[in-house]
């Protein structure tokens, strides 16, 4: 990509142009966090004056705890299948002409739909006596997925809709390419498994793990789903920090900004992992 | 370790659009043919047919007699060297040319080792450890080759390997051609455009034309006795001048000359390269031309003259002169075959 | 949205291990993974009673789009658009703005404003919301225009990447040539860059739209109840039980528009291209 001429009145104008853009971000994120840091003190209360107390933080370590090992466990899972199944969709839209046409225009066509969607449509499919039930002849061993113990119903939700937007990701980064690569791979001597195994796979590498990223930080971030599709108790850290926000319990305020923080800081490390991990790809290049 | 390679009838079709029509080529073990054509002729096409990338609609491969319908590409042993080098860019450039050995199952240092070897064939052994982003087109090129080479291929295709290279590069890229022709003398099927390419580096030349072979024989037969008037201007002739053969005297206005036995009677053309003909003082030659045109080419200068005879309808003639000639626009020079005999075809 | 692909290859298609029943099986269960869960709500939608365990609803009614037909339901849904071309009109022209500037300063400047553009998708929405909360209560901002300015800082990050990744391939060489056959700074603004990039902003546009379209958390935490869109009439309908013709009913509603918008964006595009 070529630069501009950096000259002083370009950049000015640069300037002016990046500022409508930057100062509201720069706004929201300051404020919402800063606020969510003084709140979780004490130091920003609804009423009252301001009284600096860690009990937010310290009060109830438990369930923070278990809360973040809930929602690690969820996101986890959900971009591991995403991102299984969507290099699956992938290379098949990339190996078949026809059929890969339509695989391809319904996986786009999921994208636009809301997660509070999915989530209505997956707990219609997956719940007791749902869909799935009643199309396999409603056996007895049916398993409790929606609201049950291991949150396969808001995992099978991320990972039906995270799936389609990493095909989106890996096609969009491969798709130019990768045919004449196997090509030459083929008459090279790599059999079909090997092609997708060291051609296919190692293009995809890097879109996958941006694409990796991107999943796993939405769906930690995410409340529809874990609370449409999740048991009651125990809670991932976005329902514990909207109920406690809602609460009538003014008190509540404190923890819910600090359950706030905890994912907010748990997304941040995602991303500097995930970025480590990257330079290590493209440095084994 | 070469291997025979044979079209039989071979012909590809895409919807309405034949490419290939009926080819038939054999090209013997340790030779190098060059399918030269214009682009869009289906070279490559056939080339994606010999590797196994494509099918064919009717007619066979084969390899040393066997047919090779069926076999999967990877079987095939067949390494073909793309117009684009392909580079795989996850692998730095030891790891591509070590593909090959790593497929079947080799140890990366085993692999590796072996790579170095024809590294050091196209002489980049010192860039070894570079990303396959970071060569120039020249370094892809060779590397593309080299692991390509590296396959022990019974069988080695080129589709316009050096086509996007600069002069210097192309000369380069033609030595070591050479080079890897003397030490391991694969069988060769070199796709091309440029007659200059096809002539230096090739056995015999092959001439595809919207999907048809007209010619293929060795490199002086297609510049000399083309068979057609098309195969003539694939490989640059400039002349072609119509008139009459009887008994075996082509009659033009460039006079009598004897053509290759076996023509019958009838309306033919005289095929004259324009190597092969000389500006002489009128009177000395067996016709008379008035320049009509003069280009330089460098070192050689093309002169065009109008001839007009007792014989026939006049025609154009062009001259390849080395150097500066000694004519001016409007003169009137004499013309002279360089042999006594001509090569006459029909269409 | 959906990428160009280039015709698959004879060796790609080899590429798939495992022979053609293998492929076909693959091909379904794919097309089962993606369809699979729309079905019950296609199905529900339509449904008058549907009693386990039948498979198929044992009678059919619009009962639950007629229960869409209530002054609620189209105040929601003049809300659900408002806010959606309230984002859109946002977000579209700040991320053009912002993925110029990132494109055109130098390499550290322009690195932090992309940095910065990509911030929100870091920060869980309703973790930003919850913060932001307190400063938009104390300015006493109304709740549609907080609601506004914070998904459209959420959908910044996908604008601009729109417009990046259209700038990208966008050689500004083009609006130099169009210069040098004697155009104008605005005829070449009219006729090269803004053809040129119309299809990003179509796309961007298009997101932008539906992160305010089909937004949940947002709207329920800074609305408090207040602000009523699909989206949320959908939430209750949902997490009660009982209500799935309504709950079906209203995700069609929430999904249809989108595609019908997205099919008018892209089929053309892309009969274009195979002529
Ligand atoms: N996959 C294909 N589908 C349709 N037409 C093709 C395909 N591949 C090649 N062709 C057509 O076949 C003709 C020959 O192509 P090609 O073999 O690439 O020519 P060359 O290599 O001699 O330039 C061209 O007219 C091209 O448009
Ligand atoms: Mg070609």
């Amino acid at each position: 990509m070529s630069r501009g001429p950096g000259s002083p009145a370009t950049t000015g104008r640069s300037v002016l142009f990046a500022l409508p853009a930057v100062l509201p971000v720069l706004a929201v994120l300051g404020v919402s966090l800063t606020a969510a840091v003084l709140q979780s003190l004490g130091l920003m209360p609804f009423i009252g004056p301001p009284d600096l107390s860690f009990e937010a933080w310290t009060g109830n370590t438990g369930e923070l705890f278990r809360a973040t090992g809930l929602s690690l466990y969820i996101a986890a899972t959900a971009t591991v299948f995403s991102v299984c199944i969507g290099f699956l969709i992938a290379a098949y839209v990339l190996a078949m002409p026809r059929m890969g046409r339509i695989v391809a225009a319904l996986s786009a066509a999921t994208i636009p739909i809301p997660h509070v969607i999915g989530a209505g449509a997956i707990g219609l499919l997956l719940s007791d006596s749902g869909f799935l039930e009643r199309l396999l002849g409603m056996p007895d061993a049916f398993p409790v997925l929606v609201g049950g113990p291991w949150w396969i119903a808001a995992i099978t939700e991320y990972a039906w809709k995270e799936s389609a937007f990493v095909a989106l990701v890996v096609l969009g980064s491969i798709a130019r390419s990768v045919g004449e690569l196997c090509d030459a791979a083929a008459t090279l001597g790599a059999t079909a498994t090997q092609r997708i195994l060291r051609v296919v796979l190692p293009l995809a590498m890097p879109s996958l793990a941006v694409s990796a990223v991107i999943v796993f930080v939405y769906t930690l971030g995410s409340y529809e789903a874990v609370w449409l599709l999740g048991p009651t108790s125990p809670e991932p850290l976005p329902v514990r920090a909207v109920r406690l926000f809602g609460s009538v319990d003014l008190a509540a305020r404190p923890q819910a900004m600090a359950t706030a923080l905890v994912s907010v800081a748990v997304g941040a490390a995602a991303i500097l992992a995930g970025i480590l991990v990257l330079r290590r790809v493209r440095g084994f290049r | 370790m070469s291997s025979r390679l044979e079209f039989r009838g071979l012909s590809r079709a895409f919807g309405q659009a034949e490419v290939l029509h009926e080819v038939s080529l054999t090209v013997e073990p340790s030779r190098c043919v060059a399918l030269l054509g214009a682009s869009g002729s289906g070279k490559s096409t056939l080339l994606r047919i010999a590797a196994g990338l494509d099918d064919p609609s009717s007619g066979q491969v084969l390899v040393d007699g066997s047919d090779l319908d069926g076999v999967p590409s990877e079987e095939r042993g067949l390494a073909l060297v793309f117009q684009k080098p392909l580079l795989f860019p996850h692998l730095n450039v030891v790891d591509n040319v070590a593909f090959s050995a790593r497929m079947t199952g080799q140890s990366r240092k085993a692999a590796r080792r072996h790579a170095m070897a024809y590294l050091e064939l196209v002489h980049l052994s010192d860039l070894a450890r570079r990303s396959a982003g970071c060569l120039s087109g020249g370094q892809e090129q060779r590397v593309a080759l080299a692991r390509a080479l590296a396959r022990n291929p019974r069988i080695l295709l080129l589709d316009e390997p050096f086509s996007s290279l600069d002069s210097r590069l192309r000369d380069d890229m033609y030595s070591l051609v050479e080079d890897i022709r003397a030490e391991l003398a694969p069988t060769i099927v070199l796709v091309t455009h440029d007659r200059r390419e096809a002539s230096i580096l090739a056995d015999s030349i092959a001439v595809l034309d919207e999907g048809r072979i007209l010619q293929h024989g060795p490199v002086a037969q297609l510049h000399y006795q083309p068979a057609t008037l098309a195969v003539n201007r694939i490989l640059g002739g400039l002349n072609a001048l119509s008139g009459r053969v009887t008994g075996g005297i082509h009659q033009s206005v460039f006079g009598r000359v004897p053509v290759q036995p076996g023509m019958v009677d009838g309306p033919a053309f005289l095929v004259m390269r324009q190597e092969a003909i000389r500006i002489v003082v009128t009177g000395e030659g067996t016709a008379v031309g008035s320049v009509t045109g003069l280009k330089s080419l460098g070192a050689h200068t093309l002169v065009r003259t109008e001839v007009t005879g007792d014989h026939g309808p006049s025609g154009t003639l062009t001259i390849d002169v080395a150097g500066e000639p000694d004519v001016t626009m409007g003169q009137v020079v004499g013309l002279k075959p360089v042999n006594d005999s001509g090569w006459a075809v029909t269409r | 949205m959906i990428p160009t692909l280039q015709p698959a290859s004879a060796s790609m298609r080899r590429t798939l291990p495992g022979g053609t029943p293998m492929r076909m099986v693959l091909g379904l269960l794919l097309v089962g993974w993606i369809l699979l869960p729309l079905v019950p709500v296609l199905l529900w939608s339509v449904a008058g009673s549907w009693f386990a365990p039948a498979v198929l609803p044992s009678s059919y009614s619009l009962q639950g789009f007629s229960a869409l037909a209530t002054a609620d339901a189209a105040r929601a849904a003049a809300s659900s658009l408002c806010l959606g071309a309230g984002v859109a009109v946002t977000a579209t022209p700040l991320g053009y703005l912002g993925a110029i500037a990132a494109r055109e300063l130098p390499a550290l400047p322009g690195r932090v404003v992309e940095l910065v553009l990509l911030a929100p998708l870091a920060i869980p929405p309703f973790a930003l919301v919850m913060g932001v909360n307190v400063a938009l209560l104390r300015l006493s901002t109304p709740p549609f225009a907080g609601v506004v300015l914070v998904l459209a800082v959420t959908a910044l990050p996908y604008t601009a990447f729109m417009f990046r990744s259209a700038l990208a391939t966008y050689d500004h060489r083009f609006e130099e040539v169009a210069r040098s056959l004697g155009a104008t700074t605005s005829q070449t603004a009219r006729h090269v860059r803004l053809p040129l990039l119309a299809g990003a902003t179509a796309r961007a546009f298009f997101l932008a739209f539906l992160v305010g379209w089909g937004d949940y958390i947002t709207t329920l935490l800074i609305g408090g109840g207040q602000l009523l869109t699909l989206p949320m009439l959908l939430g209750s309908a949902a997490s009660a039980t009982g209500n799935e013709q309504l709950t079906a009913a209203l995700s069609l509603a929430i999904i249809v528009p989108p595609l019908v918008l997205l099919a008018a964006l892209t089929l053309p595009a892309s009969r274009n291209r195979r002529k």
